[in-house]
C-alpha cells in the first residue's frame, strides 16, 4: 500500500501528460502493480521520452541553423560597413587627419551597432525556440 | 653618503612611474655639461634625439605598441619641455590641414603594407585586419616617419630659444609635431578597434556555446524532475520493475538513463530545484549500478 502511495506520487511527479498520468493513477486505485501496469507505465515514458528527445534535437538543430544564418548576416554587413569606409577614405585628403579620424570613429561605431544587433538576435531565437513548437 | 634635494626628488619621481621624466632631465644636464651649450639647446638636442628613437623603433616594428619605449620616453620629452598650452597649439596645428607644409607624395610600398600586417600580426596571434585597416596604418606610420624627419631636421631647433618658443612661433613646425600626435593617436584607434574585433569574434563564439547550452537546459528540464525522483528511490528494492522501465527507456533512446539524468541536473539547477549536478549525478550512477 505503501508502495502504491509513493508510485502515485512518482507517477504526479514525472513528465507524462495529465491524461495518461490520471490513467495510469485510475488504475492503481483500482488495481495492484501488476505487469500490466508496468508494461503500461513502460510504454508511456518510453514514448514520451522520445517525443521530448526528438523536439530537443530539432530545436537545437533549427538553432544551429538559426545562428549560421545570424553569422553570415553580420559578416555580410562588416563587408558592406568595410567598403563604404574604404569609399569615404579614398574620397578624403590623407593629410586630413580630424575627418580620417572620424571616419574611423563612425566605422567603430558601426561595427559596434551590428554587434549588438547580432546579440539581441541571438536572444531572441532562442526566445521563439523555447516557446515555438517544432 | 647624504643624497641632495635633487636626488631625493628624482627617486621619488621615479617611484611614481616618472623614471622616463628623471632621465630626460638628467639627460639634458649631461649633455649642457659635456657640450658647453645652454639647458634650451642641450634640451632640444636630447628631445630630437628621444623623437629618432621613437621613430626608429617605429620603422624597425611596423607600429607604435602603448607600451613602446620609444614612445615612453618621446612623451616624457614633451612633458619635460613643453606646457599645457602649447601641447593644446600643437595639436590644433596638427589637426589644421591649412597649417601643414605640403609632403611629398605617400606611395605605400608593398613593404610598408607588410611591416604594418607584420606588426598586427606579431600582435594578435596571427591575425590580419584586412587590407583596409593595414593601409591606414602603414599611412600614417609614413606621415610620422616623414614629420619627424622633417622636424628633427628643421634649422629653426638650431636657434638658441627653448623649445617652447620655436614651436610657438612658428605654427608650420608645430603643426608637424602636433599632427605626429595626432597620427599616432588614429593608429591607436585602429588597434584598439582591432583588438575589439578579435574580442568579439570569442565573445561570439562563447555566446553561441552559452546559449546552446540554456537552450538544452531548458529543453530537457522537464524529464529532470522525473530522473531526480527515480535516482531518489533507487535505493528502495521494492520500485525493482518501476526502475528496469526507467532504465529501458534510456536504452531506448540509445542513451544511458544516468547519461540523461547528466543531461537534465543542468535544468535542474535552472529551475531552482536545488538538486546539486554531483548528488543528482550520483544518484543516477547508484542507479546504474543496482540495475545491472
Amino acid at each position: 500500500m505503501e508502495n502504491k502511495e509513493e508510485l502515485l506520487n512518482l507517477i504526479s511527479a514525472s513528465f507524462l501528460p495529465e491524461e495518461q498520468k490520471k490513467e495510469l493513477s485510475d488504475y492503481l486505485a483500482t488495481n495492484e502493480t501488476d505487469q500490466n501496469f508496468f508494461n503500461k507505465f513502460n510504454q508511456y515514458l518510453i514514448a514520451e521520452f522520445k517525443k521530448i528527445n526528438d523536439i530537443g534535437e530539432a530545436k537545437l538543430k533549427l538553432f544551429d541553423e538559426k545562428v549560421a544564418e545570424l553569422d553570415l548576416e553580420i559578416e555580410k554587413s562588416e563587408k558592406e560597413e568595410e567598403v563604404k569606409l574604404s569609399e569615404k577614405l579614398s574620397n578624403i585628403d590623407e593629410m586630413d587627419i580630424a575627418k580620417r579620424t572620424d571616419i574611423w570613429e563612425d566605422h567603430d561605431k558601426k561595427l559596434e551597432e551590428l554587434r549588438v544587433d547580432y546579440e539581441k538576435k541571438m536572444f531572441a531565437v532562442l526566445q521563439e525556440l523555447i516557446i515555438s513548437r517544432v | 653618503m647624504a643624497m641632495d634635494f635633487e636626488t631625493i626628488k628624482d627617486l621619488g619621481r621615479k617611484v611614481i612611474g616618472q623614471g622616463p621624466e628623471v632621465e630626460f632631465k638628467n639627460d639634458v644636464k649631461q649633455c649642457e655639461a659635456d657640450h658647453g651649450v645652454s639647458f634650451e639647446e642641450a634640451q632640444k638636442v636630447i628631445f630630437r634625439d628621444r623623437m629618432d628613437n621613437f621613430t626608429r623603433e617605429m620603422r624597425m616594428t611596423g607600429g607604435i605598441d602603448k607600451k613602446s619605449d620609444g614612445l615612453r620616453n618621446l612623451k616624457a620629452a614633451m612633458s619635460e619641455s613643453l606646457d599645457s598650452d602649447t601641447m593644446k597649439f600643437l595639436l590644433e596645428k596638427g589637426a589644421d590641414k591649412s597649417a601643414l607644409r605640403p609632403l611629398p607624395p605617400l606611395a605605400i610600398s608593398p613593404a610598408e603594407h607588410g611591416r604594418a600586417a607584420s606588426y598586427f600580426s606579431k600582435k594578435f596571434a596571427g591575425k590580419n585586419p584586412g587590407f583596409g585597416m593595414i593601409d591606414e596604418y602603414a599611412r600614417q606610420t609614413k606621415i610620422i616617419s616623414e614629420l619627424a624627419t622633417r622636424f628633427n631636421r628643421d634649422p629653426l631647433l638650431s636657434s638658441p630659444a627653448a623649445l617652447e618658443t620655436v614651436l610657438t612661433a612658428n605654427p608650420d613646425l608645430s603643426a608637424d609635431m602636433g599632427r605626429i600626435l595626432l597620427s599616432k593617436e588614429l593608429l591607436t584607434k585602429i588597434e584598439k578597434s582591432f583588438d575589439k574585433k578579435m574580442k568579439w569574434e570569442q565573445r561570439k563564439d562563447e555566446l553561441k556555446n552559452t546559449t546552446k547550452e540554456s537552450l538544452k537546459k531548458i529543453l530537457w528540464s522537464n524529464p529532470s524532475e522525473y530522473i531526480k525522483t527515480i535516482g531518489r528511490s533507487a535505493s528502495k528494492p521494492s520500485f525493482g520493475n518501476f526502475m528496469k522501465a526507467a532504465w529501458a527507456t534510456g536504452k531506448f533512446l540509445g542513451k544511458e538513463a544516468w547519461e540523461i539524468a547528466g543531461v537534465a541536473v543542468g535544468g535542474v539547477e535552472t529551475i531552482g530545484s536545488g538538486l546539486s549536478f554531483a548528488s543528482a549525478q550520483s544518484s543516477a550512477e547508484s542507479l546504474r549500478k543496482k540495475l545491472k
